[in-house]
């Protein structure tokens, strides 16, 4: 069954067309890279499909249905959004933060219950940050903040992750770890991944489809033998582009 | 190297079980708290006396006191304190804002205006009441209606609208002061700075604070979400612009009760909640029952301090909520200081 689906969408940020009648099917245990420049529109393509941001025309659809006739709660069990930046005005442990992943899953009465604690649990230890559970959220840095906002949005389950930039503020190496680990879970529980991602190559490597949003209302959507062409990417960034050939493939690095 | 912290007991405290010896505790406190102000007084009653009364054995003069002048005004004292504390944890939830009070949007100015301006014209009693009812209801519809304008309202702009309409106030107030009677002075400046002597029944205020307590412990849940933002709890499954509504209503409408109770106490609605988060609580569902009690606590022993410390003469209550809020809050910052 298609997790996410959208049908002549056309999204607009006043003067910037961000893209123009797509069609788009998400399967389940795929991973989807949304590549494209600074400002061209990738957060709100994501809010979009969120359902966060009413769409200028087309539908989104969440399964069968379209995403405004769901419940919020319901809709919150189906998409999950990791957002680019956190903000923690009041003081909470990681283990709390965590927990309010569990939110759309408990009813208006409900406390949450030793499932909760143990999928939050589990997200903690899937990140690297179970020994960080009781820390207090401020005292992290900003890379250990990062992956606690992905283990709140694993903690939450959902059937799609919408990921902006997971990467940022990472190392290079949990960077990487961070991936495996995303694109790993996505494939064996049948969800699917939806990510914002700056470095080609590590798009490359991870996922399996890709969308390029051009800036212009253009926008290309296929697995890598469809789009990542020099011709494409180098038009995608505008820079000039070599490809190196790796272990891992071809490698882009910029020229 | 970060040092290696405490091993994972699953962040188990959470749970309304771990809490409730501290949530016990305060209500302890506030039942003592009730007790010092029954016991204290010009006129002096023995706590043998006292008990006889409460058992309802004792007649005459002692029995008057207790339940025609101290009981209610320690009611009124408790729902007051209760109410800002309770308004004050939801307000910094609306504006996202550690800093925030009861009357931060512009309340406490509208109630003061209306309140000094039934005494400029010479009004007492229940017109004071009712014109800093009206005043406070007044800046919550002009501060909600300003900030709405067109499209949504985030927490900036809610501030700053609240901010800027509350100088207004401010100025409108000193004004009254200026062109106010010299005799009608020193009135105003006690219900400036929070007095109870003047309160009214204590009743309808602990109806409010009962009903809102119950009702913003049903929202709990979705207040710990949204504390994290609009956006991400919007995409948690929280209904943000309804809650943002019902918050901003519930807190007004207590703070409104409040002011026009006892003045605009100052303090306890901006520092309560935080000496509660020090003390651990901070799921919301917990937070805001502890903080009506340590709310109301802190107003109860301040206002019977006020009324017996310089007896015959009374201070106003504003007075020693500070005075007794300031230490204890640097004391729990300390100490959280130490701990980590």
């Amino acid at each position: 069954m298609t997790l996410l689906q959208t049908q002549g969408l056309t999204v607009r940020i006043a003067d910037l067309a961000v893209c123009r009648d797509l069609d788009l099917q998400v399967e389940p245990a795929q991973c989807w890279a949304v590549l494209g420049r600074n400002g061209s529109g990738k957060t709100t393509l994501l809010h979009t499909l969120a359902g966060l941001r009413a769409p200028e025309a087309g539908t989104v659809r969440a399964g069968e249905a379209p995403i405004d006739a769901l419940s919020r709660p319901r809709l919150a069990r189906h998409i999950g959004v990791l957002f680019q930046e956190h903000s923690d005005p009041f003081p909470a442990t990681a283990m709390e933060t965590a927990l309010i992943g569990r939110h759309p899953h408990l009813g208006p009465w409900q406390w949450e219950g030793p499932r909760d604690f143990e999928l939050a649990r589990q997200a903690l230890l899937d990140v690297g940050l179970e020994a960080f559970a009781e820390r207090e959220v401020h005292t992290l840095s900003g890379g250990e903040r990062r992956r606690l906002g992905v283990a709140t949005v694993l903690a939450q389950a959902p059937g799609v992750l919408l990921l902006d930039e997971p990467t940022n503020h990472l190392d290079l190496h949990q960077q990487v770890r961070l991936l495996e680990l995303l694109t790993a879970r996505a494939r064996r529980e049948g969800r699917a991944l939806v990510m914002v991602l700056h470095d080609i190559n590590l798009a490359a490597r991870f996922c399996d489809r890709f969308l390029l949003l051009f800036g212009d209302g253009r926008c290309r959507h296929g697995d890598a033998d469809a789009v990542l062409h020099r011709d494409l990417l180098e038009q995608l960034y505008g820079h000039t582009l070599e490809s190196v050939a790796t272990a891992h493939g071809p490698a882009w690095l910029p020229a | 190297m970060r040092p290696a912290s405490a091993p994972v007991t699953a962040g188990a405290r959470r749970l309304p079980g771990r809490a409730a010896p501290l949530l016990l505790a305060l209500a302890v406190l506030a039942a003592g708290s009730f007790a010092f102000a029954l016991y204290a007084g010009t006129v002096p009653i023995a706590w043998r006396e006292l008990l006889a009364v409460l058992a309802g054995h004792q007649q005459g003069l002692a029995r008057e006191v207790v339940f025609k002048l101290r009981l209610p005004r320690a009611a009124a004292g408790f729902a007051t304190g209760g109410l800002l504390a309770l308004a004050g944890a939801l307000m910094q939830v609306l504006v996202r804002n550690p800093l925030a009070d009861p009357y931060v949007l512009g309340v406490s100015g509208g109630a003061a205006s209306g309140a000094l301006g039934a005494m400029v014209l010479g009004l007492a009693g229940a017109w004071v009441a009712g014109g800093a009812f009206a005043g406070a209801l007044a800046s919550t519809f002009l501060v909600f209606g300003l900030a709405h304008g067109r499209g949504s309202w985030s927490p900036t702009r809610l501030l700053l609208t609240g901010v800027v309409v509350a100088a207004g106030w401010g100025a409108l107030v000193s004004f009254l002061l200026a062109v106010g009677p010299q005799s009608g002075l020193r009135g105003m400046l006690f219900w400036l700075m929070g007095d109870l002597s003047g309160a009214g029944s204590p009743l309808p205020g602990l109806i409010l604070l009962g009903a809102g307590l119950v009702l913003a412990v049903m929202l709990g849940r979705q207040l710990n979400v949204l504390a994290h933002g609009d956006m991400p709890a919007a995409a948690l499954g929280v209904p943000v612009s309804g809650l943002r509504t019902a918050i901003y209503l519930l807190a007004s409408l207590l703070t409104s009760v409040a002011v026009t109770l006892a003045g605009s106490v100052g303090f306890v609605g901006l520092v309560v909640p935080h000496m509660v988060r020090l003390l651990g609580l901070r799921d919301h569902r917990l937070l805001l029952p502890a903080s009506v009690l340590l709310g109301g606590t802190l107003l109860v022993v301040a206002d019977t301090l006020a009324r017996t410390a310089f007896a015959p003469r009374q201070l106003p209550v504003g007075v020693l909520t500070a005075a007794i809020g300031v230490p204890m809050f640097l004391y729990l910052l300390a100490r959280e200081r130490a701990a980590t």
